[in-house]
């Protein structure tokens, strides 16, 4: 029997505006350009979002990202495509992924 | 049922909340008031998620570690009293599904309460299809690259397995005489001496030293490590909170403990010390003040060291001439104890243990000399 997966994906919590308190989720998927984010909040198409997580012991704070896509399960949570809109930070999780990986 | 979770809340106001809340989602609560009560109920109850009323004793992370201990796959989920994200997300990296914020409504909680009970212990299904179809194609060329890595890798398991090789060494004169503490990293082993003042870190392999930390202002009788800190219990009995920088930078210390451990280790959740003097283990709280939970009475002959991993908890035994290996839920009983060979020397003395990846090690002192060695672990 496989261990549940749910519980190993990334935490992260994420702001969608300053002045509003952050929620939280998971990113079920990571890669330098997308992601998925899994959370019973819901967020609005278009959206966009600053992402807080920590990857192979590194911190990745306020990565920018927009809500592409957005599905709804039959539980009430809801999964998001996300765009990571800033180049750099791209960079950074690109180099963050391959470090993680294992050898 | 399969609708029937457990809750537990220590507040009454709370709990009539709760109540009034799972009933209108159609579930069959079972509540209790601490992590006790709750272990004695889970077997009975079977509960299909558990439900944690965070901000009360004990922290919801050691409440998490204790029910995933005995029921991995189940669901858990604190309750927070209010909107904390960085609480929500230190929880789920200590194993919680997700968190719930207060203040707890139905709305707030029914999500929750339909994905925990969908799990079971599987595998979370994606309604989405939609956002994997860019996927498919990647998975197919994993797919190739898999089944080439079989075949290079049965071809190197082939080669490994019909080539003779030569016997690796599992015991090391060191070069310095009293060994205190042992930590088996992944490549390394890191051992306190209490002459010298020092850290040594050596090769797992070959045994050379890497590195040497000098450590002026104290004397280390024993040694311990998790993932991110490094114990070392002092002679003056107080157990300094170090990181696993390269200066092993202090950053917290306990009051001193009486009798002075002379062993420790951590089992991942709890904290454990050893007095080989008066035969005494003590059980303690996680966290800065190490604060002792219970103490027991070792049951062999004469405990010279201990050691512990997420399973057991195991000590030398100078009487016995054995390992011993004990239940980290009443280490009074004695599980199995097997010979070690090494204490066919009539002068051998360990002086400290650890486990890790299956395999025991050890230090000793022996007439002049002193060792490290290593043994797998008994089934």
């Amino acid at each position: 029997m496989s261990r549940n997966r749910a519980d190993s994906w990334i935490p992260v919590s994420f702001r969608t505006a300053l002045d509003l308190p952050q929620l939280w989720g998971r990113l079920a998927y990571l890669s330098p350009s997308d992601a998925e984010l899994v959370s019973h909040f819901h967020l609005p198409e278009g959206a966009e979002l600053a992402l807080d997580f920590e990857l192979g012991g590194a911190l990745f704070p306020a990565v920018r990202a927009r809500i592409a896509e957005a599905a709804h399960d039959r539980e009430g949570y809801h999964n998001y495509r996300l765009v990571i809109l800033d180049r750099e930070q791209s960079s950074l999780l690109r180099a963050a992924i391959a470090k993680a990986l294992p050898r | 049922m399969f609708n029937t979770v457990q809750i537990i809340c220590a507040s009454e106001k709370e709990r009539a909340v709760l109540r009034g809340i799972f009933s209108a989602l159609g579930a069959d609560a079972v509540f209790s008031i601490d992590l006790n009560d709750a272990l004695a109920l889970l077997e009975k109850t079977r509960p299909a998620a558990v439900f944690v009323a965070d901000g009360e004793e004990p922290p919801a992370e050691i409440t998490l570690r204790e029910l995933r201990r005995v029921a991995p796959f189940l669901p858990v989920i604190p309750l927070l009293k209010r909107r904390d994200a960085s609480r929500a997300v230190e929880l789920m990296k200590a194993g919680a599904l997700d968190c719930a914020q207060g203040p707890w409504t139905q709305e707030e909680l029914r999500p929750l309460y339909r994905k925990a009970l969908s799990l079971g212990g599987t595998l979370i299904e994606l309604d989405s299809l939609g956002l994997r179809r860019k996927r498919r194609s990647l998975a197919l060329a994993l797919a190739v690259a898999v089944g080439l890595a079989g075949f290079a890798g049965g071809l190197y398991y082939g080669f490994r397995r019909f080539s003779p090789r030569a016997l690796a060494p599992h015991s090391f004169y060191l070069p310095y005489f009293h060994p205190t503490g042992i930590v088996a990293k992944a490549d390394t082993v890191l051992i306190s001496d209490w002459f010298s003042q020092g850290l040594y870190e050596h090769n797992m392999k070959t045994f050379g030293i890497r590195r040497v930390t000098s450590l002026p202002d104290i004397t280390p009788v024993a040694m311990a490590a998790s993932r991110d800190s490094l114990w070392i219990v002092r002679s003056d009995g107080v157990i300094e909170r170090r990181l696993l920088d390269r200066a092993y930078t202090k950053a917290s210390q306990t009051r001193p403990f009486r009798p002075v451990p002379d062993s420790a280790c951590f089992d991942g959740l709890y904290f454990w010390t050893a007095d080989s003097r008066s035969g005494t283990i003590a059980k303690h709280m996680p966290g800065d003040k190490l604060e002792v939970l219970k103490e027991f009475k070792y049951p062999g002959k004469k405990l010279s060291a201990i050691a512990c991993d997420t399973r057991f908890l195991w000590a030398a035994d100078a009487g016995l001439k054995a390992v011993v290996k004990l239940s980290l839920d009443d280490p009074e009983t004695i599980v199995s104890a097997t010979p070690v060979e090494e204490y066919g020397s009539p002068s051998l003395r360990v002086t400290a243990m650890d486990s890790k990846d299956g395999r025991l090690w050890f230090t000793a002192e022996d007439g002049d000399k002193a060792l490290a060695f290593f043994r797998n672990e008994p089934k």
